[in-house]
C-alpha cells in the first residue's frame, strides 16, 4: 500500500493529519530541521505525537536534514539517541556527519535521505543504499522515466513529492538566501528569495518563481509504478490545509487501489485541491520539463482562504453538533461536512445555538462554540467548509 | 598546497602552467567554455589536468556517462556534484565538490571512510570553521580561494521563460539583475542544462591566505569582466587583492544566521 505522508508543523496538525488518512507524518524538532521558524517540537512533543501514531500503527519520521556546520555537531549524538529512544521510526537526513553518527551509534530508526541531496539517478540512490539508508527522497525534478529507472535498478524505497511548493533550484543548491538577507538556506532559514522581485535591463518585474506542485494526475501512475511514498510539503501549512490535502490524496489512493478511480473523482479532488490552494499548482517535472506557464512573473500570486468554517467538536443525539467557528457562515448557508469517516456531504444551515441557548442567525466569532442542526450524523474532528462545486 | 584554474576560454590554456580544472561538456553548468571529450583527452596526455562534472545527472546522463569517464583514464581528479559518480570512477581520482554542502569535519571524514580523502569545503565558512576542518581531518582540502560563487542552480528555462511571457526578443541569456530591495547584483545565466545564479561579486580568500595552510586552492576565472578578469590574474597570489578589484568574503568574518531570533 502505498504511503500518504503529511508534514506537521506541530502536535495538533500532526493529529489532524493522521485522523485525515496519512500513513506517517514528517515534523522537525527544535534543532536541525530546515524549518527553523515553523513551531516544531520538542523532545517530550515526539514521544507524544508517536506514541499517538503508533497507536494507529501509523509512523513518524524526523527530520535532521540542515547542512551542519562544526558547532551544530557538539549536541547532536545526544539529539539522535533521544530520538532513537523516543521510538521514531525515521531520520529524514541529509548531511553525511548524520549517517555517519546513526551507523556508528547503531541507531534503531531508519535512514532516508532528503531531498536536499537531489538524488536523481540510480547510482546516486545505490550509494545511499550503501550507507544504510533504507528510503530516498528523489529530487523533484525527477521524471517519469528517472523514477522508473531507479526502480528497475535498485531494491530500496522510493519517497516522492505529491504536493506544495517548490524550490526553484534543484533542492540544497540555492544559497541566494545567505547573500540576500543573510539567512542560512541550508540551515533552516531559508527566506524565499525565488519569490522576490529583480531589475534587469528596464523592467523591474524580473522573478523565477514556480507556481506549486501538484501530481494528482499522475498518483495513479505513481502507484502502480511501486513507489512507496507520495510526500506532501508543507510543514508551516495550517490544520485545515493538512486536512484536506491529506484527505483528498488518501482517497484518491484508495480508489486506486480499489480499481475505481474516475475522471469524476479525479476533477472533483483538483476542485478541493484548487480551493484549499493559495497559489497554482501544476505538474512541473514528471512528464516535461516545466516552461512560462510553470512559473509566476508579477509577483507573489496568493489568495486568502477563507473556506474553513467550523470544526465539529461533538455530535450530539438530538440532531445538532457541537461546533467551534473559524470563518463566518450564517443560517440559509449551504455547507458541506467532511472527515475521517465522513464522505463530504453538504446541508443548509437552519439554525445555531449559542451557549447562552439562544437561537442565533451567523456564526460570527472567531473560535466561538455553537450547537448546529445537522441533517445527518457528523463526528467529532470532521470539518465543515464552504462547498465543493463541480463544474465541468 | 597545489593551485588549480578554472579559466574562461580556451586560448588560456596555454597562459598557465598550474594544473587546470576543465569543465566536461554537456555535463558541466556555469562555466564561459566548456571541453570535449577529445579536448580533455589531448591535454591530459601532455599535462596535468583535472575535469569538473557539476551537473546533476538524469537517466541518459548517468547511463552515457560511463563510457565517457573510460575515456577519460589520463584525467588526474574529477570534481564531481553527483554522488552517484562516486560509483563510476576510481575512489582515488574523485573529488566531492557539492556546491555549498560540505561545512563539518565529521562529512570530510565519513568520505574518507568510503575511500574518497578529497573533498572542497563550502565558502560560506568563517575562517574559524574552515580551521577546525583542518585540524580534525587527513583529508585532502580543496577550496574555491578566488570565485564567482555559485548561489542557485535550477534546471529550469529562467531567462527563456521570461523572455516569452515578456515577447522579448533576445539571444543574451546572460544577464545583471538586482534584487529590487536589497539593491543585491546577481548574474543570471541559463544554458542548455538549466539555469544558474552567480554573485556579481568575487569571492576571495585572499586575506586569509596564511591561515588556510594545508589547503589546495582553486581559483575561477568564469564569469567575471575581462577587466576582473585581468586583475586577478594579476594579483590572485596576493593577500591584498582587494586593493585592486571589489572582492568580499563576508562569510568567512561573520556567522550566519538561520532562525529569525538570530538576526540581530
Amino acid at each position: 500500500m502505498t504511503e500518504i505522508l503529511s508534514p506537521a508543523g506541530d502536535l495538533e496538525r500532526l493529529k489532524w493529519a493522521l485522523r485525515y488518512g496519512a500513513d506517517a507524518v514528517y515534523i522537525g524538532g527544535y534543532d536541525y530541521s530546515l524549518r527553523a521558524n515553523a513551531n516544531n517540537f520538542s523532545i517530550d512533543d515526539i514521544k507524544e505525537a508517536i506514541e499517538f501514531a503508533h497507536e494507529l500503527n501509523k509512523r513518524v519520521y524526523v527530520t535532521v536534514n540542515i547542512i551542519f556546520h562544526n558547532e551544530d555537531l557538539e549536541k547532536l549524538d545526544d539529539y539522535l539517541i533521544a530520538l532513537s529512544e523516543s521510538g521514531v521510526d525515521a531520520f529524514i537526513v541529509s548531511d553525511m556527519a548524520v549517517i555517519e553518527r546513526i551507523n556508528t551509534l547503531k541507531l534503531k530508526p531508519e535512514i532516508h535521505i532528503s531531498t536536499q541531496e537531489s538524488s536523481v539517478n540510480k547510482e546516486s540512490v545505490k550509494f545511499w543504499k550503501s550507507l544504510g539508508a533504507t528510503r530516498v527522497v528523489l529530487g523533484r525534478e525527477c521524471s517519469r522515466v528517472d523514477i522508473i529507472d531507479i526502480l528497475e535498478n535498485v531494491d530500496i524505497q522510493l519517497e516522492v513529492f505529491i504536493h506544495g511548493a517548490m524550490c526553484t533550484s534543484y533542492s540544497g543548491r540555492c544559497v541566494l538566501s545567505n547573500y540576500v538577507t543573510n539567512r542560512d538556506s541550508n540551515r533552516g532559514g531559508c527566506s524565499q528569495v525565488c519569490r522576490f522581485s529583480f531589475s534587469m535591463d528596464d523592467n523591474n518585474d524580473y522573478q523565477i518563481c514556480s507556481k506549486d506542485l501538484s501530481m494528482i494526475d499522475y498518483v495513479e501512475d505513481l502507484v502502480k509504478l511501486g513507489v512507496a511514498s507520495l510526500k506532501i510539503e508543507g510543514r508551516m501549512r495550517s490544520l485545515y490545509y493538512i486536512a484536506t490535502v491529506v484527505n483528498a490524496y488518501k482517497s484518491i489512493v484508495t480508489l486506486v487501489n480499489e480499481g475505481n478511480l474516475s475522471e469524476d473523482d479525479i476533477l472533483y479532488y483538483k476542485k478541493v485541491l484548487s480551493r484549499v490552494s493559495n497559489r497554482d499548482n501544476v505538474p512541473q517535472f514528471f512528464d516535461k520539463e516545466p516552461l512560462v506557464d510553470e512559473q509566476y512573473y508579477t509577483g507573489r500570486q496568493e489568495v486568502s482562504n477563507q473556506d474553513f468554517l467550523a470544526l465539529v467538536i461533538s455530535d450530539e443525539e438530538d440532531g445538532y453538533a457541537i461546533i467551534e467557528q473559524r470563518n463566518n457562515f450564517k443560517v440559509g448557508d449551504t455547507v458541506e461536512v467532511f472527515g475521517p469517516d465522513t464522505k463530504a456531504r453538504k446541508f443548509e444551515v437552519e439554525e445555531f445555538i449559542n451557549d447562552k441557548l439562544e437561537s442565533v442567525n451567523e456564526a460570527k466569532h472567531p473560535q466561538e462554540r455553537l450547537k448546529i442542526k445537522v441533517p445527518f450524523k457528523v463526528r467529532k474532528y470532521d470539518i465543515i467548509r464552504v462547498p465543493i462545486l463541480l463544474t465541468k | 598546497m597545489n593551485k588549480f584554474f578554472m579559466i574562461p576560454n580556451k586560448k588560456d590554456v596555454s597562459v598557465f602552467n598550474e594544473e587546470l580544472i576543465l569543465p566536461l561538456e554537456d555535463y558541466s553548468i556555469g562555466f564561459d567554455v566548456y571541453f570535449s571529450v577529445q579536448e580533455i583527452k589531448q591535454l591530459s596526455s601532455v599535462r596535468d589536468v583535472s575535469v569538473i562534472i557539476n551537473k546533476f545527472l538524469h537517466k541518459d546522463d548517468i547511463n552515457n556517462i560511463r563510457e565517457i569517464i573510460s575515456n577519460l583514464d589520463s584525467v588526474k581528479y574529477f570534481f564531481i556534484e553527483d554522488l552517484g559518480l562516486v560509483n563510476l570512477i576510481d575512489k582515488e581520482r574523485i573529488v566531492i565538490n557539492q556546491n555549498h554542502i560540505i561545512s563539518n569535519y565529521r562529512s570530510v571524514n565519513y568520505f574518507k571512510r568510503s575511500n574518497i580523502d578529497k573533498v572542497v569545503l563550502s565558502n560560506e565558512l568563517t575562517i574559524e570553521e574552515l580551521k577546525e576542518v583542518r585540524a580534525n581531518t587527513s583529508s585532502q582540502l580543496f577550496y574555491f580561494l578566488i570565485n564567482k560563487n555559485m548561489l542557485m542552480y535550477s534546471k529550469r528555462k529562467l531567462v527563456n521563460s521570461y523572455y516569452t511571457y515578456k515577447n522579448i526578443e533576445s539571444d543574451d541569456f546572460k544577464k545583471l539583475i538586482v534584487e529590487n530591495v536589497s539593491k543585491k547584483e546577481l548574474i543570471v545565466k541559463e544554458e542548455k542544462y538549466g539555469t544558474v545564479i552567480f554573485d556579481n561579486n568575487i569571492f576571495s580568500g585572499n586575506e586569509f591566505m596564511n591561515e588556510l595552510t594545508g589547503f589546495n586552492f582553486i581559483i575561477n576565472f568564469n564569469n567575471m569582466s575581462e577587466e576582473e578578469a585581468s586583475i586577478v590574474m594579476k594579483y590572485y597570489n596576493d593577500s591584498n587583492i582587494s586593493e585592486y578589484v571589489r572582492v568580499d568574503n563576508y562569510f568567512m568574518k561573520n556567522k550566519i544566521g538561520y532562525k529569525v531570533g538570530d538576526l540581530k
